[in-house]
């Protein structure tokens, strides 16, 4: 029997047929989804409330993190001494939050409409919609904190960051942001971002590494990662160059670092690339209530939400660096008006929809009356 | 812990009954308790949307369009981080608040205005005046003097 036939006597088959929508899943599908590639840079631990602190003026609740002492050493003669070193050490607060799905709600009567367990669909993506918004956190924190030290170490003040200032007299100092190799000779100042090349990530690496920090782990995403394929045989030697032209880059390092690359380019915007050290000298990342479902139904009206309590904190904002592969200034200055290009999208933005069969865009095209 | 803080309170209904929404405020100065820049808000201050669609602290030239109460605890971290305040969007309800100013009559209109009062701290808040040309806010149920300070008013903007 074909296997044409196999599948006309399968259809025929009412236990078999449900086998074949599962198979199919009975839903096109529009976008994928991946976990949280926060959770990859800084991984999480669960608290309890017994760990956290409250405070006298309102009921939110934070973590104490305590931070390395400092210390020195010095040469003292025979007869002399040391100076005195009063300890005191650093503490700073994590605060938690909530991050919550829309609350899904449907009368009982319409769930029969769907052939497909629409509900259960909607639960496994709600859980991947908060680990996007823990995404975003994520990176707005990463940013911040690649900002503040870029401004401190160009005296204080918010300086622009472009290829015409850095091809200028006075070009501002790149300490914690960096521009690749193509975005700094561009001609123009644009978002545009341009392929990263192999002395990009060694640039990146070495803002950390010269920091008395050593870098770690680095987060692109799947587009600028992409342009990796196009390094040469001076780049990769001939021995990876034969691989990744038949299997792509198959390894878990890239020059010597771990790296974690993401498609979520609306939460992570191409061309922004991030350098860690390890997870103990970068910050913390608290979970304080896990995935929690609620379910009610209320006579026919089903209605459902989910949401997570989590805390996060770039503690040491020097434990990040960031490699920049387009030519306009990303900084709040906003000099080139790219900012909106680079920055993570609004909430309400994210995860637009690819499909536009609302819009009666499929092919082909039919009236049913 | 100042006089004025946790000091609006939303007697009926419970809040499952009414309109909660967590948006964006313009400037994030506002949430900071200690902030230098701007006053920081409290709760019971009122708050409206700006042309970007995030939340500033309503003043009496835009008295004739929808304002929101806050809900929000002064220096509440949650709200720090996540950069965002709880308004109360819709929904009647009873509430008590000090954020008031001016001689509110028993059952008289209410209206925002940015007010000046030593109970709230004796800076320019966003409040709940006698009703004069804005948009009507509410309705006095009980006046301070019997309600140790704090207006009751039920809130009519649904």
């Amino acid at each position: 029997m074909s296997v044409h036939e196999q599948l006309l006597n399968q259809l025929d088959n009412p236990a078999a047929k449900t086998k074949i929508a599962a198979e199919f899943k009975g839903y096109i599908r529009d976008h994928l989804r991946e976990t949280s590639y926060a959770e990859a840079v800084l991984p999480p631990q669960t608290v309890d409330k017994s760990e956290c602190q409250v405070s006298v003026n309102h009921d939110s609740l934070v973590k104490i993190e305590n931070l390395e002492p400092g210390s020195r050493a010095m040469v003292v003669n025979f007869r002399g001494q040391p100076r005195a070193n009063f300890i005191r050490g650093q503490r700073v607060a994590v605060p938690f939050l909530t991050i919550m799905s829309d609350m899904f709600e449907k009368p009982e009567q319409e769930f029969l409409a769907y052939s497909y367990p629409i509900g259960k669909v909607l639960e496994q993506n709600c859980v991947k919609d908060i680990g996007e918004i823990q995404d975003r956190e994520f990176t707005i924190h990463i940013e911040s904190a690649v900002q503040a030290l870029q401004a401190e170490a160009n005296g204080g003040a918010v300086t622009a960051l472009n290829a015409t200032a850095l091809a200028g007299g006075a070009p501002p100092v790149e300490f914690s942001v960096v521009k690749g190799e193509l975005a700094r000779t561009a001609a123009t100042d644009t978002g545009v971002v341009l392929p990263i090349q192999r002395p990009d990530v060694v640039s990146l690496m070495k803002l950390l590494d010269g920091n008395r920090l050593e870098s770690d782990l680095l987060l692109m995403t799947s587009v600028d990662w992409d342009d990796i394929l196009q390094w040469t045989s001076e780049d990769n030697g001939d021995k990876v160059q034969s691989e990744t032209v038949v299997n792509g880059y198959k390894y878990n390092l890239l020059l010597g670092k771990r790296y974690v690359r993401t498609i979520k380019t609306d939460i992570l915007r191409p061309g922004n690339v991030y350098a860690f050290t390890s997870p103990d000298f970068l910050g913390r990342f608290y979970v304080l209530n896990n995935i929690k479902f609620y379910i009610d139904k209320v006579i026919n009206l089903i209605k459902f939400v989910a949401w997570k309590d989590i805390g996060m904190s770039i503690v040491n904002i020097a434990s990040v660096r960031k490699l920049e592969l387009y030519s306009g200034d990303a900084t709040s200055a906003d000099t080139d008006s790219i900012l909106s290009q680079v920055t993570p999208k609004a909430e309400s933005d994210l995860g637009a929809q690819n499909n536009r069969a609302g819009a009666g865009e499929f092919f082909p095209q039919t009236v049913t009356f | 812990m100042a006089i004025y803080d946790r000091q609006f309170e939303i007697l009926r209904p419970t809040l499952d009954g009414l309109l909660m929404a967590t948006e964006d405020v313009a400037d994030v100065n506002l949430l900071d308790p200690t902030s230098s820049t701007v006053v920081p808000l409290i709760d019971g201050e009122l708050l409206q949307f700006d042309a970007t669609g995030k939340l500033v602290r309503g003043t009496t030239a835009n008295q004739g369009q929808p304002a929101f109460f806050n809900v929000e605890w002064r220096g509440a971290t949650e709200v720090q981080a996540g950069r965002k305040v709880t308004v109360v969007m819709g929904g009647t309800f009873l509430a008590d608040t000090i954020v008031w100013a001016g001689a509110p009559t028993l059952g008289g209109e209410l209206e925002m205005a940015t007010i000046n009062n030593a109970r709230f701290g004796t800076v320019d808040r966003a409040g709940l005046q006698p009703q004069s040309s804005g948009l009507v806010m509410g309705y006095a149920i009980k006046l301070p003097a019997i309600n140790g300070g704090r207006l009751q008013f039920i809130q009519a903007l649904v």
